[in-house]
């Protein structure tokens, strides 16, 4: 006998009750199931938008790379770290939650620097800063795709484990619950219907007997 | 000592300079150790040799190598008893100068404190050579007492102008404008005390290396969306250079490239303004730059071979080299080839 089955009383008002909140936790299943489709189809789009950005994040690190590793021989280490000494270094982001079906992800924004964007700041190093904050800001993309992607795959486990649960086990054991309240108030009621009918027959015997 | 022995000092020196076969034992060279081996194996033994190999980083070898230019300057400098040469040494010196004043003024643009480990990103020059203490300079407050502490320099005055104009847009080119003009102003007026060929030979070679950088900012600033009065403001002031005229007031790079194409003396630019209008790198541009000072000073030694003409060759051959091996250092460093990039 399951745990619902054993604590429930076998009356009427029991079964009312218990027809009622599987019905309500039906309605909510439903809901969860929505909730869990959404959740996977946000997550295919996010996966297949980090496959892109995460191809061109490769591709604008390797221009970056090459156009760092090019200003380094072209005009030397003590040059270039010079002049990257003198960068203060400071990024600033906006992260913003983004409520998704009840999930925050995150929606982290960078806020343009003029050390950073700025094409002539000094103008030997234009085309590595240049690349160097393309690939930054493809990085935070995909920084940002992945925390989504995360967060999302968590709450979707989370939601797809609530669907189980309530699929394999609290609808079941409400099914049996009534199912048992049911069979409890049927063989009542045959006990009932024959006690009546066993008093019926006395009675008329007596009478019958008079 | 006179003149004459400067110069002969200058063909001396020029011996020393690498030859193509050292360049090219030093392009098979697969490690930056084989690179050091090969330098101590030639002319760099004196500085390279004293220090202890785990002290022999990129940053250290681009020191030593910037020593040893700057010392062969001296060098030229202390046998000059002449005058005008001497002055004329004294003033091309200024050099090292505008690049350590370029790296201290951007760090104070930038409110970054330069700490006493930081003069490791300075060229060193020695005191004879230098007209401005640069450890105070770095110790100044901010930009505006930088620039009140070299009020009395040759690049006080336009310094000044700079800060004026830094203020209102925070472009830092306006300061290294400034410290080129200074450089090229103190170049204009010791070459007023020459005559002849020195005089000649003199112009040529500081009007080439202004036209040069010049022509090298014009095409990354109009590539930037410049527009030709903003770029006019960034150059260094040219008078009567009808090409660098005509650049500018091309309104496209397509069109100065036509420009550039039609003068003889430029026409190998035309290739690395293609390249860099297909990279935007600004490195194909330099290096057009270096071979046509190459050009530069070759034609200076075979027109004045006992003269100024072979002292400036020299001075420039030897900047090359210095350029060339910073080159070679850092790609074998970082595994690199860089063949291409060599001028020899």
């Amino acid at each position: 006998m399951s745990s619902l089955t054993g604590k429930v009383k076998p009356t009427k008002g029991a079964l009312l009750a218990l027809k009622k909140r599987r019905e309500y936790v039906k309605g909510a299943n439903e809901l969860l199931k929505h909730k869990r489709e959404s959740l996977a189809k946000e997550l295919r789009k996010l996966v297949g938008e980090m496959t892109k950005n995460r191809e061109k994040l490769e591709e604008t690190l390797s221009k970056a790379y090459s156009a760092i590793l090019n200003a380094y021989i072209t005009w030397g280490e003590t040059e270039i770290e010079c002049i990257a000494e003198t960068n203060a270094g400071a990024l600033e982001v906006n992260v913003k939650p983004k409520n998704l079906m009840g999930v925050f992800i995150p929606e982290i924004k960078l806020v343009e620097k003029e050390e950073i964007t700025h094409p002539l700041s000094p103008i030997k190093l234009k085309k590595p800063v240049e690349e160097m904050s393309k690939a930054l800001k493809e990085s935070i993309k995909v920084g940002v795709l992945e925390a989504k992607i995360e967060k999302l795959a968590v709450s979707l486990s989370e939601v797809n484990r609530k669907v189980n649960a309530i699929d394999k086990i609290i609808i079941p054991e409400y099914d049996k619950a009534i199912k048992y309240i049911s069979e409890k108030l049927e063989e009542q009621e045959l006990e009932e219907f024959f006690r009546t009918k066993k008093v019926k027959r006395i009675i008329e015997r007596k009478e019958a007997v008079k | 000592m006179s003149e004459e022995y400067t110069y002969h000092r200058a063909h001396g020196l020029k011996t020393r300079l690498l030859t193509r076969e050292d360049y090219q034992k030093l392009l098979q060279t697969k490690t930056l150790e084989e690179v050091i081996d090969y330098l101590i194996k030639i002319n760099y033994d004196e500085e390279l040799s004293k220090l202890p190999r785990e002290e022999l980083t990129v940053p250290r070898i681009e020191k030593v190598l910037m020593q040893n230019w700057v010392n062969h300057v001296y060098l030229l400098y202390s046998t000059a008893t002449v005058g005008e040469l001497r002055n004329l040494i004294y003033s091309y010196a200024r050099v090292f100068e505008v690049e350590n004043l370029k790296k201290i003024i951007l760090w104070k643009a930038k409110r970054k404190p330069f700490r006493k480990e930081d003069l490791q990103y300075l060229i060193p020059i020695p005191r004879r050579l230098a007209t401005i203490n640069f450890e105070a300079l770095a110790k100044t407050r901010d930009l505006k007492q930088l620039i009140d502490y070299l009020e009395l320099t040759i690049y006080g005055e336009n310094l000044k102008n700079a800060l004026e104009k830094y203020e209102e847009t925070k472009q830092v080119l306006f300061f290294e404008k400034a410290l080129e003009e200074s450089y090229r102003e103190v170049m204009f007026k010791t070459t007023l005390r020459l005559s002849g060929t020195e005089k000649e030979l003199t112009e040529r070679y500081y009007k080439t290396r202004f036209i040069l950088k010049n022509l090298m900012v014009i095409f990354v600033l109009k590539s930037a969306g410049y527009t030709q009065k903003e770029i006019r403001e960034l150059i260094i002031p040219f008078r009567g250079d009808e090409l660098l005229k005509k650049v500018l007031k091309a309104k496209t790079t397509q069109e100065s490239l036509k420009i550039l194409s039609s003068a003889k003396y430029w026409k190998m630019m035309e290739t690395a303004a293609e390249e860099y209008e297909k990279t935007r790198e600004i490195g194909f541009i330099e290096d057009t730059v270096t071979r046509a000072l190459e050009n530069l000073a070759i034609e200076l030694m075979e027109k004045d071979y006992f003269g100024i003409g072979f002292l400036f060759g020299y001075l420039i051959l030897k900047e090359i080299e210095i350029q060339n091996l910073v080159k070679i250092i850092n790609s074998k460093a970082r595994g690199l080839s860089v063949k291409e990039k060599i001028i020899f």
